[in-house]
């Protein structure tokens, strides 16, 4: 049954989606590539490109390594940046007057100012937190592409999880094959059973290979150095507030982890307004919806942290669970474990909801 | 076996679309007969577990069990083919998929599907286009396949929706004589509001007028309700208008040999002496009992 399941998914408008998710990868990879500006140690939005942007960058970090982050890391770190852009593009890059020298040096010198602070952003004082438990310098402007364009590709595969499941059960019902089917044997249970495993073959396999094209071209590229380095190296202030670190390796697999089971969720979900609704297009927006709406909501000024946590763990938000917006909010891996068994609770009702609708689907 | 219907009613937004409808079926083609909106399908789709019923029972005795629709409907719809008025089936399918696909669903042993499938497209002419995406058949087609997916699995009872309806009359035939063959050992509840489908192979017709079953009977029985009310009345040309007017006319030819128009003439009463009387068929009582051809007013 599966595989003639997974047939009926099979038309010219599932292969252009396939195809534009696969483009919208390639052009991410290429974005970061050519233009990955705010990536590297040295920003060259002007100057510096492509490999060789990759190349300076890992240059200068290599020289770094194993290094405690601390006071004397930064003057030397500044002073070795400065040295580079300017002996190598001659004084230009001052000309220009818009260069920034360095992302990591300009970070820590905007967290000790006051302005930085007021902002609020922060909730822990950056200096104590770097007193006791410096982090080691290493090269990962590798894992921070692959963190950015993962997160992107995320939400497109969130939205595919929707439109993968939306015809699920209102196409039979607007087709008038629910009539039929329902006559038969594995009719009722087993077929609505064989649609969510059909659905979730489909999610699973366009997100490994998305993801896996993600990963292999980022490794490719920029490679696969320092997989151990804690993640507070990268010039994000949510990373550097954590309570608990990470390495580098260990944020991609939470991430992609996470983004994954956003994904199964939203097409349970998705399945789930199917079963229940006859035209796939008041599925699909329905879902979009679901996805969407959470998101608009102002959660900085929801008071309640209940709320605010539930609002946080919506799919749409969840691939931002390990990147600064979220883990600033309150990072830690009770929270990673908690998200888990949300979503998973979340996909099984509306499994169990949608086979339900589905078995006592009626025409009138 | 025996099906049997007991009081079943279903109204939709007050108005009643079956009406205390009770009927039993065995052996045989059983003819649902009544014009659109006589509440055919909602029998059928109340049969298939599609539509609930306000009020009544369906129960199927078989091989010694006594199956209810209404308490265990799979048990019940195990043995039911069923071929609805409209259905899109699976475009992207070809047509010996799609029959594999029914076969799965309605859990055959693939050696038996096989053999199956093989009998059912060369009884219905879809040998020659097996390997064609349903998308790409003509309407014709695409009925023929749908009465095949009923078919698969020899179920014991067949619900066929107007099974003929797009068909040209080539199409109609050869879908006609099959339903005729393939029902010798089962029970073939054929709806139609096309007399001439049914009008020879049907034991038994069942007439629905809106919601209530106002005939069921065989043929034989129904058509001498009207026996000495159908006649052949001859006229001229110019006389067909203004005979138009006065009596129910259900059919109009011409006589070769006298150049004279026969009107085929509804009437209790004798129209004209020159009129004579001739054995009514199915259609004459259809038209008689549900009056649809108006006298004409022009």
């Amino acid at each position: 049954m599966l595989k003639y399941e997974i047939k009926k998914s099979l038309n010219k408008y599932s292969l252009f989606g396939v195809l534009f998710v696969l483009i919208f990868t390639v052009l991410q990879v290429l974005m970061q590539y050519n233009y990955g500006v705010a990536i590297g140690i040295v920003d060259s939005m002007y100057h510096f490109k492509g490999s060789e942007h990759i190349e300076r960058n890992k240059e200068i970090a290599d020289s770094f390594s194993g290094r405690m982050m601390d006071d004397d890391f930064f003057m030397d770190f500044d002073t070795a940046v400065l040295r580079s852009v300017e002996s190598d593009e001659n004084g230009n890059f001052n000309a220009k007057g818009s260069l920034q020298m360095s992302s990591l040096y300009q970070f820590y010198g905007a967290l000790r100012t006051d302005e930085y602070l007021s902002l609020g952003v922060l909730s822990t004082d950056m200096d104590s937190v770097f007193v006791d438990n410096k982090p080691i310098f290493y090269y990962t402007d590798n894992w921070k592409v692959m963190r950015n364009i993962i997160s992107s590709i995320q939400l497109i595969i969130i939205f595919a999880g929707g439109i993968i499941a939306s015809p699920l059960f209102s196409k039979e019902y607007s087709d008038g094959m629910t009539q039929i089917i329902h006559t038969m044997h594995h009719g009722r249970r087993k077929f609505a059973l064989v649609k969510f495993a059909s659905a979730l073959i489909q999610i699973t396999l366009l997100y490994v290979v998305i993801i896996g094209i993600i990963v292999i071209s980022v490794g490719a590229i920029w490679g696969f150095h320092n997989p151990a380095a804690d993640i507070r190296v990268m010039t994000d202030a949510a990373y550097i507030s954590m309570k608990e670190s990470i390495s580098c390796a260990e944020l991609i697999l939470l991430q992609i982890f996470v983004g994954y089971f956003a994904a199964v969720a939203v097409t349970a979900v998705a399945a789930l307004f199917s079963s229940a609704i006859n035209r796939t297009n008041v599925t699909l927006v329905s879902c979009f919806a679901f996805i969407i709406l959470p998101a608009l909501l102002p959660v900085g000024k929801i008071d309640s942290e209940t709320v605010k946590k539930f609002v946080t763990l919506m799919p749409v938000n969840s691939i931002n669970l390990l990147t600064p917006n979220w883990a600033v909010h309150d990072y830690n891996t009770d929270v990673i474990w908690l998200y888990g068994a949300v979503v998973l609770l979340l996909t099984i009702i509306c499994c169990v909801m949608s086979a339900y609708f589905y078995v006592r689907h009626k025409i009138a | 076996m025996k099906l049997e219907i007991r009081n079943m009613s279903k109204s939709f937004k007050g108005y009643p679309a079956l009406r205390d409808v009770s009927v039993s079926f065995e052996t045989g083609i059983y003819a649902l007969l009544g014009p659109n909106g006589s509440g055919k399908s909602t029998f059928m789709n109340i049969l298939t577990d599609n539509i609930i019923p306000d009020s009544g029972s369906v129960y199927l005795a078989i091989d010694g069990k006594r199956l209810s629709l209404g308490d265990d409907p799979g048990s019940f719809l195990n043995h039911i083919g069923y071929m609805p008025q409209e259905a899109r089936l699976y475009p992207d399918f070809t047509v010996s998929e799609f029959c594999e696909y029914v076969a799965v669903l309605k859990n055959l042993p693939k050696a038996e599907a096989n053999r199956n499938i093989s009998d059912i497209m060369r009884s219905l002419e879809l040998d020659d286009i097996k390997g064609k995406k349903i998308r790409t058949l003509s309407g014709g087609m695409k009925q023929r396949l749908s009465l095949a997916q009923a078919i698969i699995g020899s179920p014991d009872i067949l619900l066929l929706d107007e099974p003929t309806a797009g068909l040209d009359p080539k199409q109609r035939i050869s879908i006609r004589n099959f339903i005729s063959r393939t029902a010798l050992s089962k029970t073939v509840i054929y709806a139609t509001h096309v007399v001439s489908d049914i009008e020879f192979i049907a034991r038994d017709i069942i007439m629905l007028k809106n919601g209530s079953v106002i005939e069921n009977a065989p043929l034989g029985e129904l058509t001498k309700k009207i026996e000495g009310k159908v006649w052949i009345l001859p006229c001229a040309e110019t006389e067909v208008q203004k005979l138009q007017k006065s009596y129910r006319v259900t059919n109009i030819a011409r006589d070769e040999d006298s150049g004279n128009v026969l009107l085929r003439v509804l009437s209790d009463e004798k129209p004209d002496v020159s009129a004579k009387t001739v054995a009514p068929t199915l259609e004459d009582y259809y038209l008689y009992v549900f009056d649809d051809i108006p006298v004409s007013t022009e």
